[in-house]
Formats: structure tokens, C-alpha cells, sequence
């Protein structure tokens, strides 16, 4: 026996709250409880199953039942929930009156001699809480109180194995599994003759000064506990604290008690790896025991830092429905990632903001093909309202945005969002302003006010979508692009064709150009390739009167804008995955039978052309490449230089007067006729 | 191959059973409406991953389910901090011993539980009916063979006593 009596110490529990019971406790907040603050009694549990460095109390959604239905090896722990509404609620109550009124329900247990005949309820936690449940932050402390003052001493401990054998080990642990569950965290193992286990009210009678101490010398003090062979569990203390109570003959006195401990052994339950404790009690006066003025109720957990403080459970990803989406959505680019395109650089395109000239069928479209790569700001600019024609056709609207008359841009971010809330997306209802649409005094400031909202908004944004159902108005956007050098995507239908193309961006830097281009190939660095009016200058007439381009009134098979918008979108990506973005040179074939596009300078997802020529005709497409036209109205450096110096004051010389274009850049043949577009159309045997 | 809902059920009432004489800790969820397909069977252990600077020991909770579209088990799990925020995909890959060659997506990815409607990571089940047909046609349990054969891929043993139920 040693004489160096040190104070005992205890493995104190750690919480671990299993993600089942912040949803449980969600739901019972927004249905059941709503703003009631009273306690709530809930359940823990704890095994004493194979043993942890670290012993915990679980917590999941069957910790809210009526009744306690622990799985297989698992213990009660009686919890307190007590909710507080608002986070200063939280902040300002009183620890030390919570932990001391949950100190009261255990003291009364004790002194009534309840947990004599239920044990269990020796076993008390409390966790404090509040949720914020619009943000899915869950503030929570636990405590597990104990009284401070009961202070026994280290005697010595041992294996079990030292004082039992093996055949009284198999008897004592099948007998413990036979115990009820509410016994078995508490309980006696009577050493006189045939070894069993008894209930503590068995030997011990609340409040019985009578009982010998005699009587109890052949009875070894026991409790289910589970972690580090050096020392036992919290539980011990309350355990203490009953027996001075009732016992109070065993103050000062060496006792021996067994950390209870299962471990597995195949399909077998053994009960060796509990350890026999030496202890000397406190030499306490049961009167003393709760009323002395040293005696504190303590027990909170420390947090995460390990100081004493609350905790913050951050379930947002698990449980906000938002966030569930977003999540959902990533994964699927992930998996394509993984199985198809290891280089693809998926962040690239989520941080890419777009932005939408146009919320029509290809507004629509584009927009929906963006959500599905992962991109997630899209703006739409428009300034129509939803007519009853548009939903079959413009696959973000519905019938009831056709009778509030809504406004499209707004009502295809706010459906957009709809789809998926994890998008930002805004609208913004403006008219593009037009060559050929004279600005009388009246408009001048609407005017102003448009473009400069249109200069910010693009900006604002890295890939600019022209989208919109007439030439005209592509011109300022592809002028004010080709100034700010972003990168544009340009989509035109026709009745069953179409255009896709990216714009030159103007830019010094030196191209690099695939140095072995084969004599039927020509290329493009990204630098020089053309605008939409730079092409439009040599595109064709078409003979079919039906079959125009880009005008307002242009009636299309249905299909054109979904092609047409899907390959605008994968254009833009196969730009955006490209090292050298717009500045990607664009490959094309001379010969009609060279199908072979170079495979050089392409990016992870393929080549990248300049532009798509589609005919639904023929269900064919075609792939030209063409270099910015010096004398392009939109592109050219002299248009660009002008309007770079005289900005808006020019723009209006050119609303008014659209022949003025014709002279900055000497060309003579930009509008033939003012009131009728120009047909744009082509068709595949010209284009190549 | 696919098995039907019977079997399946059957299957792990068996295992439940066995697991109970065991001392194993599969549990048994059925609902009380006892609807079809809505039976399911779950074991919660400790893992102590070497790569996981954050905790000693973390919980994963394993489920095994009957997935409608397959017409084969599934088996999915999670694993949570203390404090009852998911583990993502890749930290459990991790505290699994994944390692970036294999082919991760493909095999374990995050899937909607199909009963709790909520995110786990789950062992694709595209393979499953060909590992069944290949390998356990004739096993008069087919969940335990195949538990067996995958389980060990995300640290779930299962007991050589459930053999006999084969
Ligand atoms: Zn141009």
C-alpha cells in the first residue's frame, strides 16, 4: 500500500452530437417548442464497450423520445436542454445557476433515495443552448455537474484480473448483461461466497444510520465507465457523493471500487479490462456535503480551444437546402472532372460573371447552360415584359409571368434563382441604344443614363453574351466590349440557322501561334480575329427572302435557339479553359477535305473556333475564321479610338446619324436603308 | 443480377438476427408504416483514421439500404465531427486511406440517402449487380456476401460468423 495519497482524478466526458439531432431539434424548434424556454428533458448515451482515450456522451435524434431506447452496450445519461431564444440570452444567463439548478435535481435524487433504486439518474447532463436557424449555427455548451468540494485520494489500482478469476470474470459479466439497463451504470458486486451483483438498494437504505459498516466489507463498489487505464470516469463523483450521503460511516474510510469495462473479444463479451480502484473517501460530515459554503456545482465542457467556453456547430452545408444544391451541383462538375477531364479548371468557370444582353429564347437558354457548368453570377439586361407567346419558347418563363406583364430581365433572375438559389443573378430592365434611333431632348438622360449603366454592367462582368433579337442593338455592346477588351460571345438566329462567334480582343500582347500549320489550314491569333460587323461586311446576301438573320421579326424552328444557346455557352467555356482565353488563336480548314482541324493549341475540352455557322437544313456546321476588318463601325481602331476619346458625345452623333460611322471609317456601304435591315443571312457554300 | 425486396428484407432480418447472438451492433430502422423499401439496416462505429489531424476518434455510421432503381443493396455512410458538422467527401476519403489514384467519384460519392432524403457518401451501385451475379448467385444470403466483399473498402468488417448465414 502506498502512503502517498494523491488526489484522485477523472476523465472528464466529451460531448459528440451526431448530426440526427440538430435536425431533430430543428424540426421540434419550428413545430413543437417554438419560443418555449423551459427545459427539456432529453437523453445521452454512453458505453462502457471497448475503451475510448477520450470517453463521450452521444447525442443524436433519439436523445428527444419519451422514453429511453439506447442501442446494445449503450447507457443512460438523463440531459437538460435548456434553449435560449436569442443569441444574448445565451451570452448573458447564469452558468453557475444553470449547472447549481441541475446540481438541485441531482442533490434531491440523492437525498430521497430515488437514485438508490434508479441509479442512473446519477448520470446528468445539461447542454445550454441557441439556435439560429435562418443560418443553420447552433451555439451549445454542455456540463456534466459534479459538486467540487468531494475530494477522495489515490490510493493504488489494479486489473480486475488480480482479484477475480477467470470463471468468476464470465459469471460476473453475464450477469452484469442481465442487469437492467438502468442498474448497470451503478451498481455492487458482493465478494462473499458465489460472486454476484446486486442493486445498491439492495445493501444500502437511503438514510439508514443503522447499517454496519461491517456489512458491507464483502461489497466492492462498482460503475460503468469507459477510458484511459490510469483513471476513472467523471461518473465516479456522483457516485462518491451518494455513497458519503447514505454511508456516512465510509468517510475517511479505503474503499475499493471497479471501473466497470466490456471489451469484445470475436463475438464474445468480456468484462477483464475493468480496474479496481484503491480510493480514500473524503472525510466529509453528511451534513456538510451539500451545505458547506466551499461546495460549488461545476462540470462545463471546455470548448474546442480547450478553454471554457461555448461551442458553435456550423451545420449550414448539411442541412441549409441551399447549400445541399450547391453542393449537388459541384459534384456533378467534379465527377465529370474526374472521370473525363482531370485538367478542366472548374473554379475558372464558377468564378466567371455573366452577363446576359438579352433575356429571350437565348437568354434563357444560356443562362440554364451556364447554371449546369457551374457558373454562378449571371445578370440578364433587357427591356421587354413577358408576352404570351414567350414561355413555350423562353424556357425561364412561365404563364402567370405573362399576366402580371412582368418585366423579362427581373422575372428570368428571380425564376433563375428558383432553379437554383445558390446563382446570383439580377436583372436589369434597359434599353441597348441604337445607331439610327435618333435621342431627341426628351431622351437625352435616359439615354445617357442607359449607356453608362450598360459601360458599368459590362464592366462589372468577365463574359459578355450578346443575345439580343436585332443587329442594331449589338453594336454599342460590341463597340463598348471591344473598348474594355472583355470577352464576348455573340449568338444570331436565322429561320433554321445560326451564328455563334467569339470577338477579337484588341490587345498588344504577342499571340503565340502554333508554329506547323499544314497548307490547308489557316489561323487566327485571338488579337486579330473580327467582330460580328466585321463579317457581316463580307457575309453574303441570302436569296430566300425567309431566311433572314438577326432581324426582330425573324421567325426560327424552335430548336435554333437551344443549339444556338448551348453552343454559345460551350464556346465560351472551351474560351475560358484555354490558356491564352479570347486570345486562343482559331484554326480553320482552307479545304473542304481536310476534315483534320489542327489539334494544336487547343484547350482541355477541344479546338476553339471562331465562330459556328449552323444549318438545321442540312444539320451541318461550319467553322470560319476571320480577321478583324479594318474598316469594321464597331471594331476597328479608328471607331474605338473615337470612342474612346469622345465617349458618350460620339455615341450620339452616331444615334442620330448613323452615316457618320461611314465617315470616321471611310466606309460608304454601312446602312443602305435605315428603316429595313440589311439581310444578313449566308449560307454554307459561301462560308468557307 | 438484381434481388427483390423480399429478399433483400429477408437478408437482413437474418443478419440483424445473427448480429444480436453476436454481440455485433447492426440496429434494424423500420418504420412504422412498415412501407416497402423503407427498411434499413445501420451499425455505428469508431474509426481511428492515421491522417486525420483533428480528431483521435471519429464516428462513421454505416447504412445499408435497397436501392429501387438498382434493384441491389446499397451501402453508404457518414462520419461527423463532434459537434455534429459531415465530414465532405474528400475528408473522409481521407480518413479512409483513399489515395488519389483511385478512382474516388466512380466508386464512393455523395448520393441522397434514399429513406432520410439527406447527403451520404455511398458505394456506387453500378457494379453491384454484376458482383452479385459473378460472385454470389448461389449464396443463400447475398447481403452478408456482398457486405462482406465491400464493406472493407470503407473499414467495415464484417464478422467470418455471418458466413454461415451463406
Ligand atoms: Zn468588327
Amino acid at each position: 500500500m502506498s502512503d502517498t495519497q494523491s488526489p484522485l482524478q477523472f476523465v472528464p466526458f466529451s460531448s459528440c452530437i451526431n448530426p440526427s439531432f440538430w435536425h431533430k431539434f430543428t424540426q421540434l424548434k419550428l413545430d413543437v417548442l417554438k419560443l418555449d424556454e423551459s427545459t427539456a428533458k432529453i437523453w445521452g448515451y454512453y458505453t462502457n464497450l471497448d475503451s475510448q482515450m477520450k470517453p463521450i456522451i452521444e447525442v443524436d435524434s433519439t436523445s428527444f423520445n419519451n422514453y429511453y431506447n439506447g442501442s446494445k452496450f449503450y447507457l443512460p445519461y438523463h440531459g437538460l436542454l435548456i434553449n435560449k431564444n436569442t443569441i444574448e440570452e445565451f451570452k448573458e444567463c447564469d452558468k453557475k445557476n444553470i449547472i447549481k439548478e441541475a446540481g438541485d435535481i441531482l442533490e434531491n435524487d440523492i437525498k430521497t433515495g430515488r437514485a438508490l433504486k434508479d441509479p442512473a439518474l446519477l448520470n446528468l447532463f445539461l447542454i445550454l443552448s441557441y439556435a439560429d436557424l435562418k443560418k443553420y449555427n447552433f451555439y451549445y455548451w454542455f456540463a456534466f455537474p459534479v459538486l467540487n468540494s468531494i475530494k477522495p485520494s489515490y490510493i493504488n489500482s489494479y486489473s480486475i484480473t488480480k482479484i477475480y478469476k477467470e470463471d468468476e470474470l464470465i459469471r460476473l459479466c453475464k450477469q452484469y448483461l442481465d442487469l437492467d439497463v438502468n442498474n448497470r451504470s451503478y451498481f455492487l458486486i458482493e465478494t462473499k461466497g458465489d460472486i454476484q451483483i446486486l442493486n445498491l438498494d439492495s445493501q444500502i437504505c437511503p438514510n439508514n444510520f443503522s447499517k454496519n459498516g461491517n456489512e458491507l466489507d464483502c461489497i466492492i463498489f462498482a460503475f460503468s465507465d469507459s477510458t484511459l487505464q490510469s483513471h476513472p470516469g467523471w461518473q465516479l463523483r456522483n457516485f462518491i457523493l451518494l455513497i458519503l450521503y447514505h454511508c456516512p460511516y465510509l468517510a475517511g474510510k479505503i474503499l475499493n471500487f471497479i471501473s466497470f469495462r466490456l471489451n469484445r473479444k470475436g463475438s464474445e463479451i468480456k468484462c477483464d479490462n475493468s480496474i479496481v480502484w484503491e480510493i480514500k473517501l473524503p472525510d466529509i460530515d453528511k451534513i456538510d456535503i451539500f451545505s458547506n459554503t466551499n461546495s460549488t456545482w461545476v462540470g462545463f465542457e471546455a470548448n474546442e480551444r480547450d478553454k471554457m467556453g461555448p461551442r458553435l456547430a456550423k451545420m449550414k452545408d448539411s442541412m441549409s437546402p441551399t447549400s445541399l444544391a450547391e453542393a449537388s451541383v459541384d459534384l456533378n462538375l467534379k465527377l465529370m472532372k474526374w472521370r473525363l477531364l482531370p485538367d478542366v479548371n472548374l473554379d475558372k468557370i464558377k468564378s466567371s460573371k455573366c452577363l446576359l444582353l438579352g433575356a429571350g429564347t437565348l437568354g434563357c437558354a444560356v443562362a440554364r447552360n451556364l447554371l449546369a457548368w457551374g457558373v454562378r453570377t449571371i445578370t440578364f439586361v433587357d427591356n421587354g415584359t413577358v408576352s404570351y407567346s414567350n414561355p413555350v419558347r423562353q424556357n425561364l418563363f412561365t404563364f402567370e409571368d405573362c399576366i402580371g406583364n412582368k418585366q423579362k430581365a427581373t422575372t428570368a433572375a428571380e425564376n433563375l434563382s428558383k432553379i437554383f438559389p445558390g446563382v446570383t443573378s439580377g436583372g436589369h430592365n434597359l434599353t441597348i441604344p441604337m445607331p439610327g434611333h435618333p435621342v431627341g431632348e426628351s431622351l437625352l438622360a435616359q439615354t445617357k443614363e442607359a449607356y453608362e449603366k450598360l459601360v458599368k454592367l459590362i464592366s462589372e462582368h468577365d463574359v459578355i453574351f450578346l443575345l439580343m433579337d436585332s443587329r442594331e442593338s449589338r453594336w454599342l455592346p460590341t463597340l463598348i466590349c471591344a473598348s474594355l477588351k472583355k470577352m464576348t460571345i455573340n449568338a444570331a438566329l436565322g429561320f433554321d440557322t445560326y451564328l455563334i462567334m467569339r470577338h477579337g480582343v484588341n490587345t498588344d500582347k504577342a499571340c503565340e501561334v502554333a508554329p506547323n500549320i499544314s497548307k490547308h489550314l489557316k489561323c487566327v491569333p485571338g488579337n486579330k480575329l473580327g467582330c460580328y460587323f466585321c463579317n457581316d461586311i463580307t457575309a453574303p446576301g441570302d436569296s430566300l427572302k425567309d431566311r433572314t438573320l438577326d432581324q426582330q421579326c425573324t421567325v426560327t424552328r424552335p430548336g435554333v435557339s437551344n443549339i444556338a444557346a448551348a453552343l454559345a455557352v460551350e464556346l465560351a467555356i472551351s474560351v475560358i479553359q484555354h490558356e491564352q482565353g479570347p486570345l486562343a488563336p482559331a484554326f480553320y480548314t482552307l479545304s473542304k477535305f481536310e476534315q483534320d482541324v489542327s489539334r494544336e493549341n487547343e484547350c482541355n475540352l477541344g479546338i476553339i473556333p471562331h465562330s459556328i455557322r449552323g444549318f438545321l437544313s442540312m444539320f451541318n456546321h461550319v467553322l470560319p475564321a476571320t480577321e478583324r476588318y479594318n474598316q469594321c463601325i464597331a471594331c476597328s481602331d479608328a471607331v474605338v479610338k473615337l470612342y474612346e476619346e469622345k465617349t458618350f458625345e460620339f455615341l450620339l452623333e452616331v444615334f442620330q446619324k448613323p452615316s457618320y460611322l461611314e465617315e470616321v471609317t471611310g466606309l460608304s456601304k454601312m446602312y443602305t436603308n435605315c428603316g429595313e435591315l440589311e439581310d444578313l443571312d449566308f449560307n454554307e457554300e459561301d462560308s468557307s | 443480377m438484381q434481388i427483390t425486396w423480399e429478399t433483400f428484407k429477408r437478408c437482413i432480418e437474418e443478419f440483424q438476427d445473427l448480429s444480436n447472438e453476436l454481440n455485433d451492433t447492426w440496429i434494424i430502422h423500420k418504420p412504422e408504416t412498415e412501407e416497402n423499401f423503407t427498411t434499413y439496416l445501420t451499425k455505428k462505429q469508431f474509426i481511428t483514421p492515421k491522417n486525420f489531424e483533428e480528431e483521435s476518434s471519429i464516428p462513421v455510421e454505416y447504412h445499408v439500404m435497397y436501392s429501387i432503381s438498382y434493384g441491389t443493396p446499397i451501402l453508404c455512410l457518414n462520419s461527423w465531427r463532434n459537434d455534429g458538422t459531415l465530414l465532405t467527401m474528400e475528408e473522409l476519403w481521407k480518413c479512409l486511406n483513399f489515395t488519389e489514384d483511385e478512382d474516388m467519384y466512380s466508386t464512393l460519392t455523395q448520393m441522397d440517402h434514399p429513406i432520410l432524403q439527406r447527403p451520404f457518401l455511398t458505394l456506387h451501385p453500378c457494379r453491384t449487380g454484376e458482383i452479385l451475379e459473378n460472385m454470389f448467385k448461389d449464396s443463400r444470403n447475398i447481403i452478408v456476401s456482398w457486405l462482406s466483399l465491400v464493406g472493407p473498402i470503407v473499414k467495415l468488417d464484417v464478422d467470418l460468423n455471418y458466413m454461415k448465414l451463406t
